[in-house]
């Protein structure tokens, strides 16, 4: 009894910490080209290993600054923790390989500021997309 | 007194900390200057020996200040600065250095240049090693990353390419190569250990007293491979290292001279990190020869490496476990050559257990607290401890760090 409680213990401690599953969508300026992404170019994008669109402009990263739409879409795409994601983009900034993505507080910030700019790339809560951007499909 | 004065101390941060903002991240001036920081304040104390000063009773001498300043110029150009204040021990006092400071050309993905001052990429976490919030436990793992090596590999003036290689579904390639010399100081751990090894020969052919040594480092070198496989939190990573640097003093009054070259610096690293665990073992070898008035001083090759687990019991609160060693000749594991000089064998090894908690208060500050177990006296120990070293000793720290 004891050896099965303690084997279903350690299964459990290797679980991911839970996070509300919030839908999400990835949206671009309306006058980008691009209609879909391979899921892993996304979370290249977005770790910073992917930083020129396919016509050679840069990307700029637009991220959120906490949230349920936050984790649940680190955690899907990027495949990290909300945490480790930060920690990810904290270790560049003080090594001097990188600067983290600029944050906005919410979707309604995110979807202006991708409205605003050809270049750039963000997520927001689904339920909150509208004709301002465009969603990009993931395959 | 030291102590409950450092325990305090900690407690009132984790009390204030909590009020402070939680909301992270730079502050932006205009549309493309950013601006960060981080600082940290610890507190070691030791039984047994002296480690990386005065520890014995106490010390407060353990601190980092940075402040970071980046500019995203264009799509492809990036300056960038760091100025970095520590104090550790002997080294540093505070006083205010370029940590790095670069231009940083991006042509495309799979190709990059920085130029001006580099960090350098030695094992997975080099490049990090001053902002105590990127590890779980105080200090990195000594076998690898070695505090009284640091001046020489932290970061060079010179030039580096990088870039990443998509191998497709294969995952893909982290690159670095680079070239430069270092800012040598008279204060780090290789000034003072080469000063130490020169005296013990002056002594030894009666020369007289070894004094206003100057060390010019010739040149540095090397490269880092990381591949991050399509497996998730899995990084598996090679780097080289090689640097030469001359040294000037005067020895009874006549001038004096020797050179250090550490070459052959390999590290062999792997990482996995899944939900609540993450994991690192790494592996090194290294050969460090020394010339001092003419005569070589051949250090052998040098082995070590670590395993380290931490497992995060709340969403803030981790513990760590780790295991470093340490070999100065890995074909001496027990010390007899040291032996056959006169010294002891435990000069020869250094096996340190270290458990740990950290706190994350929130994203930005961080309390540590561990304590370490210790079996043997390599690593330079004998600099902070000249009237001899014992062989088992022990050390804890506490600290806190906070960034923005």
């Amino acid at each position: 009894m004891l050896p099965s409680r303690l084997i279903l213990l350690c299964l459990l401690m290797l679980l991911p910490t839970a996070v509300a599953a919030a839908d999400f969508a990835v949206v671009v300026n309306r006058e980008n080209p691009v209609d879909s992404l391979e899921r892993d170019e996304v979370k290249k994008i977005f770790l910073g290993r992917k930083t020129f669109w396919s016509d050679g402009q840069g990307i700029d990263v637009i991220l959120q600054e906490e949230g349920e739409v936050h984790e649940s879409f680190v955690l899907g795409i990027v495949h990290k923790s909300a945490r480790q994601f930060q920690m990810y983009w904290k270790m560049a900034l003080f090594s001097g390989t990188g600067i983290p993505p600029k944050q906005q507080p919410d979707s309604q910030a995110v979807k202006a500021a991708v409205a605003a700019n050809p270049k750039m790339i963000g997520y927001i809560d689904i339920r909150q997309l509208d004709d301002t951007v465009k969603e990009v499909q993931l395959k | 007194m030291k102590r409950a004065l450092a325990i305090s101390c900690i407690a009132l941060t984790g009390l204030l900390a909590p009020a402070a903002t939680p909301s992270c991240q730079a502050y932006d001036v205009g549309e493309y200057l950013r601006i960060n920081g981080f600082l940290s304040q610890g507190y070691i104390e030791s039984s047994g020996n002296n480690y990386l000063g005065d520890s014995l009773n106490g010390s407060f001498q353990l601190n980092e200040f940075g402040l970071t300043v980046n500019s995203a110029v264009t799509d492809n150009l990036r300056l960038g600065l760091q100025l970095l204040s520590r104090d550790l021990g002997a080294e540093g006092n505070n006083d205010v250095l370029i940590d790095w400071a670069m231009a940083d050309y991006r042509w495309q993905d799979w190709l990059g240049i920085r130029l001006g001052k580099v960090k350098l990429p030695i094992g997975l976490y080099n490049q990090g090693r001053d902002s105590d919030f990127l590890r779980p436990m105080v200090f990195l793992p000594q076998s690898i990353y070695d505090e009284g090596k640091r001046t020489l590999v932290v970061a060079a003036v010179g030039g580096s390419l990088y870039g990443n290689v998509s191998l497709g579904r294969s995952g893909d390639l982290e690159y670095q190569a680079y070239y430069g010399s270092v800012d040598f100081r008279s204060d780090s751990g290789q000034a003072r250990g080469m000063e130490q090894l020169a005296a013990r020969i002056a002594r030894q052919r009666h020369l007289g007293t070894v004094d206003d040594l100057e060390a010019d480092n010739l040149y540095v070198y090397g490269g880092s491979l990381i591949y991050n496989p399509p497996l998730d939190g899995l990084r598996a990573g090679v780097s080289y290292f090689t640097g030469q640097t001359d040294f000037d003093f005067d020895v009874g009054g006549v001038e004096g001279d020797a050179q250090g070259t550490m070459k052959d610096f390999v590290v062999l690293s792997l990482e996995y990190a899944m939900g609540k665990w993450h994991t690192a073992t790494e592996y090194t070898e290294q050969t460090a020869d020394r010339e001092v008035f003419g005569a070589d001083i051949l250090g052998g090759r040098s082995q070590g490496g670590y395993v380290q687990l931490c497992y995060h019991l709340l969403d803030q609160v981790g513990m760590s476990v780790m295991y470093d060693v340490f070999y100065a000749d890995k074909q001496d594991h027990d010390g007899s050559s040291l032996v056959a000089q006169g010294q002891p064998d435990y000069l020869g090894w250094r096996k340190d257990l270290g458990v740990g908690l950290h706190w994350e208060v929130n994203s930005q500050w961080l309390v540590k607290a561990e304590y370490h177990e210790v079996d043997g006296a390599a690593l330079q120990l004998t600099i902070f401890n000249p009237e001899g070293v014992e062989r088992n000793w022990s050390y804890f720290v506490l600290k806190t760090s906070f960034n923005f």
